[in-house]
């Protein structure tokens, strides 16, 4: 029986899940729609009764599904201790691998996802997370750019051990009473997809502390079994042990802060670790055979060159990461860049150069097959960041610890950015969920003002869709907002399809051609020929460069005040 | 004594009991109380002297002292020693009583700003009692804030004083105020032609200014008596023998007998003033036999009672609920509420000839009863309306856009609103691609344009943006036929004008000598024909020049104040139409030509303004998706040209766990910014840069 072939939504509304094949020798991969393989299971006390398919397409290895199915709800519940020792026991790296590959690393999903036909995308969005984010805002110093709610704690030395074991030791405690509050209160808190570690620096994290993490989102959600789960880490600040320790605890994706592969601009961006130490890590991480890392990158530094850029393009491809991130540099007020340097100007490069930066990547990586997924992310087939995509769609996700953000019951809420705020903030939660009434009111004030309007959630489906490859799609946009909003939009994107910055696709993927386009809504039929447009897109990368002001111009143009 | 004690006290609860000075005369009781009272003021006409009828018994505030006509005698009034306050008091409140037209005196004051002629007033007021100490509001007659503020007068108002001469008899004076800018010269002109003589006003440290001088000639044009009184005295730099050599020489008035006066404090030489007013200003002719003829010299609107017109009685006499005409407009009204201003407004029966006052007759419009117009009976009417009357004829044009164009419907309101109260004040609609829906507004000058600008702002809480300012420009067609323009947009094409004529102004400026050089190189940037130069003094002199009014209507007036260090003054007068070199520049921006910043300019400066203006929107119009190229053009030859090449990056890069708020906020403004801006074609053009355009137009054009 293997499990790990099925995924599960659970609806809270008719307090059912819905089940659907995830593997590929299933003759209904990968569009269930319409396919009784997803029918509803009656759910008793997280107790699967019985599941079939009675699906009767022919071919491949349908004939094996035509018996009823049965299943054991630890098998896809893996909140027991049964399956929690399993997991464990699957954490080792080799293990990990091979079912990736035996799953066609998540092959099958990614190609739904530029299609963007998933269709539980838009049941997820109303239902509850199946994604996590939790912060650990742990850092040796802070970094020259960085605006982020971190915690600086300095070289970890035998003075200061203690104090930074009990400061860390504290903040997860708060952490994880603020996922055993929010969690506890749901009527049915789903398995978790995907869960991101990010910061400051997780990797700082005592292996110990990261499993008391994991031990309480197993308690109260628990994790399919095909989650991913992902880790900021910076070199410099493990060795081999603690990564394998961390591997143990499920982490199955890294994501390696780099930056830049220039001891120069290491130094002068205020990073904690050189270029050495970014060599050492990859050592590490091959090592103990990782195969689903990334590697982040900033371009745009001040003094950086197209030569310096290039090096540190052709350097990332050469360490061929499942994954990249490049991220051009944003100058935030408060830090100390923000003092230095004023965008645009000398030493940081002007706009058209920094252009040219942002084009050289897309292009590099592009010819190394990486596929240009999101704005200012690249991923070999099979390797985008599962979590981020969530962000990217729109779904909702839970967000724990400092200065987090969480997006659930159509809320968007960001926690205090700093530590007492953050601990204040967990009280708070946790008097509310024993009824206390004064503290009740005070934290739904935390809430109240966050619910999303209509006009937000338009706002937010198009500023993030457009930010993927697959762009925006317009089915979508009409069922939850309407034919009407499909046709404005259309006609909003009009001069940017024109002019090259954006493409209309149809349901078969080809693109429309601009005339078309043109005609069609100038036409009294456009609706009809609207209907087949089904997406559209920008392109890459004159469309991706001047995404804002795209994206401004769409919501200038928005009907709704 | 005991009486004079009590009247004091009880004016506290009555300010308007009060007896008659003169014990020969009878006691007069009542006057106007405060708004809503019922008046009961009676006379006997005969004699003019009031008196308070048996029968009707005057409604006091309880608690006052109650009179009965004729009862109590008034002491002599040498007999008591009372303070300076107590007896302007005591005139103050005979102020509506009647004398004859013998004893009336109308007369205005001339004076430069900040010569001193608001402070004066005031103290004319205060020393006649009109105005008691702790009423007096410093510059009582300038009563709109924007006047206020800026320390000038733009409309004028009336004073009825009371003052008892050193001959022992009570006169009647009425300070009609005038203002103070050649903008408002024909409402000058009006108020100066309701009065017999004028209080010339020169500051005894600055000496005289363009200003002084022009309507110095208005008043000799009405045959005023003209009193020359040196201010600010005793100012520490004042040099009163030199100015008044100087007001001998120039305006060749004897000024042997020119008071030395210091309006602030003290108030020196006050009584002077009150004295040689009285001996010197002719007294109106008493013609109140014929049929009534008034002449108004201003009107305002009323939201209450309609159009409160202010008027001098020249012929006849004006009674309430009188069926009364407006001699140029024609309409017809009845009188509902008569009286004199004091300088509020006091309610009378009757006004008769030489007599200055107010009247309300539910009039809708201001421009049903013009200033200038003649007031007559609809029962009598005269033969002949009162001469001068002119319409008023806007010298400068300006389109005026609502930043917001949700304001438009406002805007109108507002300007129907302000019409109502300024006959003067031209508009029709006008819109653009560029900058929506707007009025092009016509204006008496700059000052006029800018008040109303102002008052739309400040009083209608509007957010406007208005276009460079323009004159009328007359155009010669090939077809024969002459088209007046003043909106560049609208000028006949170049195949079909033979020429424009633009207006010029003839313009006199005084100045110390070390400025002439720098003045008139001003007035040659700005096409300036040079006329005449002579020296007033040894160290001032006045320059005149003909310059296109267009010229002027720009900053030239700031310039001449600053390259002067505000030493200079000027004044200027519509001389006529001349042939002009003038073609129309306009501005295209990626080819769509942009009709706000079109200007008519003369030849030899459209490169110099085009390459100004096409620079500026460089400048100021952000990089967009495409090159934008921005060229300056007369009809389809581009005289300059500037591009803005196309944006390369506005890309946000991260979004860091799952943070979007932050990003969406940001997109959010970005997209709230581009609300603001104009597109014009393609281009979004934000409005600062459009402001900032529009202003360096109107230094550069």
């Amino acid at each position: 029986m293997r499990t790990c072939f099925i995924e599960i939504s659970y609806q809270v509304r008719t307090n059912t899940v819905s089940l659907k094949y995830a593997d590929k020798r299933h003759p209904c991969w990968p569009f269930q729609t319409g396919c009784p393989t997803s029918g509803f299971l009656n759910l008793q006390k997280r107790r699967i009764v019985a599941f079939s398919c009675s699906c009767q397409r022919p071919g491949g290895e349908a004939e094996k599904h035509k018996q009823p199915l049965r299943l054991r709800t630890d098998d896809v519940f893996p909140g027991n201790n049964e399956l929690h020792a399993q997991r464990l026991e699957r954490s080792n790296a080799n293990v990990h691998n091979s079912f990736v590959s035996a799953i066609g690393p998540n092959g099958g999903r990614d190609e739904q996802t530029v299609a963007g036909l998933h269709n539980d995308d838009v049941h997820a969005g109303n239902g509850l997370p199946t994604s996590a984010y939790v912060h650990l805002p742990f850092c040796k110093r802070r970094c020259f750019y960085c605006d982020f709610a971190i915690v600086a704690i300095g070289q970890r030395n035998d003075a200061n051990s203690t104090n930074i074991d009990s400061t860390m030791g504290s903040y997860v405690t708060t952490l994880c009473k603020e996922i055993t509050s929010t969690l506890s209160q749901l009527p049915q808190a789903s398995p978790l997809k995907t869960l991101f570690f990010g910061g400051g620096t997780p990797s700082l994290l005592p292996p110990q502390y990261l499993s008391r993490i994991v031990d309480t989102l197993d308690q109260h959600c628990g994790f399919q079994c095909d989650a991913e789960i992902s880790m900021e880490m910076d070199p410099g600040t493990f060795d081999k042990q603690t990564l394998k320790q961390f591997l143990g605890l499920g982490v199955n994706r890294v994501s390696l802060g780099v930056q830049s592969f220039n001891e120069d601009f290491l130094k002068a961006c205020g990073r904690s670790h050189g270029l050495q130490d970014v060599y050492e890590a990859l050592d590490i991480i091959t090592g103990l055979n990782v195969s689903n890392w990334s590697l982040d990158l900033i371009s745009s530094l001040p003094h950086q060159t197209l030569e310096h850029w290039e090096e540190c393009l052709r350097e990332a491809i050469g360490l061929s990461p499942a994954h990249v991130s490049v991220y051009d540099l944003q100058i935030e007020e408060g830090t100390k860049f923000g003092v230095w340097y004023k965008p645009g100007h000398h030493p940081l490069p002007d706009e058209d150069k920094s252009a040219s930066f942002y084009r050289l990547a897309s292009s590099l990586l592009r010819e190394a097959g990486y596929e240009h997924y999101e704005i200012s992310n690249y991923a070999k087939p099979g390797f985008q960041c599962r979590h981020n995509m969530v962000y990217w769609k729109n779904q909702p996700y839970y967000g724990f610890g400092l200065g987090a953000t969480s997006y659930f019951n159509g809320k968007r809420f960001s926690r205090p950015r700093k530590l007492k705020g953050y601990a204040d903030f967990v009280e708070l939660c946790i008097n509310q969920s024993s009824d206390n009434f004064s503290a009740n009111e005070e934290y739904l004030s935390f809430y109240s003002n966050t619910v999303e309007s209509v006009e937000d959630r338009v706002c937010d489906t198009i500023m993030l869709s457009l930010r993927l490859a697959s762009g925006l799609n317009l089915n979508e946009l009409s069922k939850n907002f309407g034919h009407e909003l499909r046709v404005h939009i259309c006609k909003s994107f009009l001069p940017f399809i024109n002019s090259g910055h954006a493409v209309a696709v149809d349901s078969k993927f080809k693109t429309v051609p601009p005339d078309t386009f043109s005609t069609a809504l100038s036409e009294q039929s456009a609706s009809k020929v609207l209907k087949d447009v089904i997406f559209i897109r920008l392109t890459d990368p004159d469309g991706f460069l001047l995404s804002n002001e795209i994206i401004s111009s769409l919501f200038t143009d928005l009907p709704i005040k | 004594m005991d009486i004079l004690a009590r009247i004091q006290a009880a004016s506290i609860t009555a300010p308007c009991l009060a007896p008659q000075h003169h014990h020969k005369h009878l006691q007069q009781l009542c006057f106007p109380m405060s708004t809503g009272h019922h008046f009961s003021c009676f006379y006997m006409h005969q004699n003019h002297f009031p008196v308070a009828m048996p029968g009707h018994p005057c409604r006091i505030p309880s608690g006052s002292i109650r009179c009965q006509s004729g009862a109590v005698e008034a002491p002599e009034m040498q007999d008591v020693k009372f303070s300076k306050s107590m007896l302007s008091f005591d005139m103050g409140k005979d102020r509506l009583s009647k004398v004859p037209a013998s004893q009336i005196r109308n007369f205005s004051i001339i004076a430069h700003i900040d010569h001193g002629k608001s402070t004066l007033a005031d103290k004319l007021l205060q020393v006649t009692g009109t105005v008691s100490d702790r009423e007096m509001k410093e510059q009582f007659l300038d009563n709109m804030d924007l006047e206020r503020e800026r320390g000038i007068t733009i409309k004028l108002q009336a004073a009825r004083m009371r003052y008892v001469a050193k001959d022992g008899e009570p006169y009647c004076l009425n300070l009609i105020d005038t203002p103070g800018h050649v903008d408002f010269s024909y409402e000058v002109s009006r108020s100066l032609a309701a009065c017999e003589g004028a209080l010339l006003v020169v500051d005894a440290s600055q000496g005289v200014e363009a200003q002084t001088l022009a309507n110095v000639y208005l008043a000799l044009e009405n045959n005023l008596e003209i009193i020359p009184v040196l201010n600010k005295i005793d100012l520490p730099g004042a040099d009163p023998e030199r100015v008044r050599n100087e007001i001998e020489e120039i305006v060749g008035l004897d000024c042997s007998e020119a008071i030395f006066c210091s309006a602030k404090e003290e108030g020196i030489g006050i009584q002077e003033i009150l004295e040689s007013i009285v001996a010197k200003v002719p007294p109106p002719k008493d013609t109140s036999m014929n049929p009534l003829r008034a002449l108004i010299f201003d009107s305002y609107y009323d939201p209450y009672r309609g159009v409160i017109v202010y008027f001098r009685v020249v012929d006849g006499s004006i009674k309430i609920h009188d069926k009364i005409q407006f001699m140029a407009s024609g309409k017809e009204y009845e009188v509902d509420e008569l009286g004199v201003l004091s300088p509020g407004q006091m309610q009378v029966n009757e006004l008769f000839a030489g007599e200055v006052g107010y009247l309300a007759a539910s009039i809708r419009s201001v421009a049903d009863a013009r200033v200038g117009d003649t007031i007559t009976s609809s029962a009598n009417k005269a033969g002949m309306a009162l001469s001068g009357y002119q319409e008023a004829v806007p010298m400068v044009f300006c389109g005026l856009f609502p930043v917001d164009a949700d304001q438009f419907g406002e805007l109108r309101e507002a300007l129907e609103k302000l019409q109502l109260n300024d006959a003067a004040l031209k508009y029709e609609p006008e819109s653009s691609s560029a900058m929506g829906f707007g009025f092009r507004c016509g204006f008496l000058g700059l000052l006029h344009m800018e008040i109303v600008q102002e008052r739309l702002e400040r009083e209608y809480g509007l957010n406007l943006i208005t276009t460079a300012p323009s004159v009328v420009y007359r155009v010669q067609c090939a077809d024969n036929t002459v088209v007046e323009c003043s909106n560049p947009c609208e000028l006949p094409e170049p195949g079909k004008r033979v020429w424009i004529e633009e207006p010029f102004v003839n313009i006199e400026m005084i100045t110390p000598k070390e400025y002439i050089g720098t003045l008139m190189e001003l007035a040659q940037e700005r096409r300036g024909e040079f006329k005449e130069m002579k020296y007033i003094t040894e160290s001032r002199a006045s320059v005149i020049y003909i310059l296109p009014l267009a010229e002027m209507v720009g900053d030239f007036f700031d310039q001449l104040k600053s390259r002067s260090k505000g030493y200079a003054s000027m004044e200027y007068s519509l001389s006529g139409y001349r042939k002009s070199d003038l073609v129309r520049l306009d501005i295209l921006i990626n080819g769509e030509p942009m009709d706000p910043l079109a200007a008519i300019v003369h030849k030899d400066k459209a490169f110099a303004v085009g390459r100004a203006l096409t620079q500026k929107l460089k400048e100021l119009i952000p990089r967009q998706m495409f090159k934008i190229p921005i060229q300056a053009a007369i009809g389809t030859r581009v005289i300059a040209s500037e591009s803005i090449s196309a944006m390369r990056k506005d890309v946000l890069a991260k979004c860091y766990g799952g943070d979007i708020s932050r990003k969406k906020k940001l997109l959010k403004k970005q997209a709230e910014g581009k609300k603001r801006m104009k597109s014009v074609g393609r281009v979004e053009v934000p409005q600062d840069a459009f402001m900032a355009v529009l202003r360096l137009e109107k230094e550069v054009v």
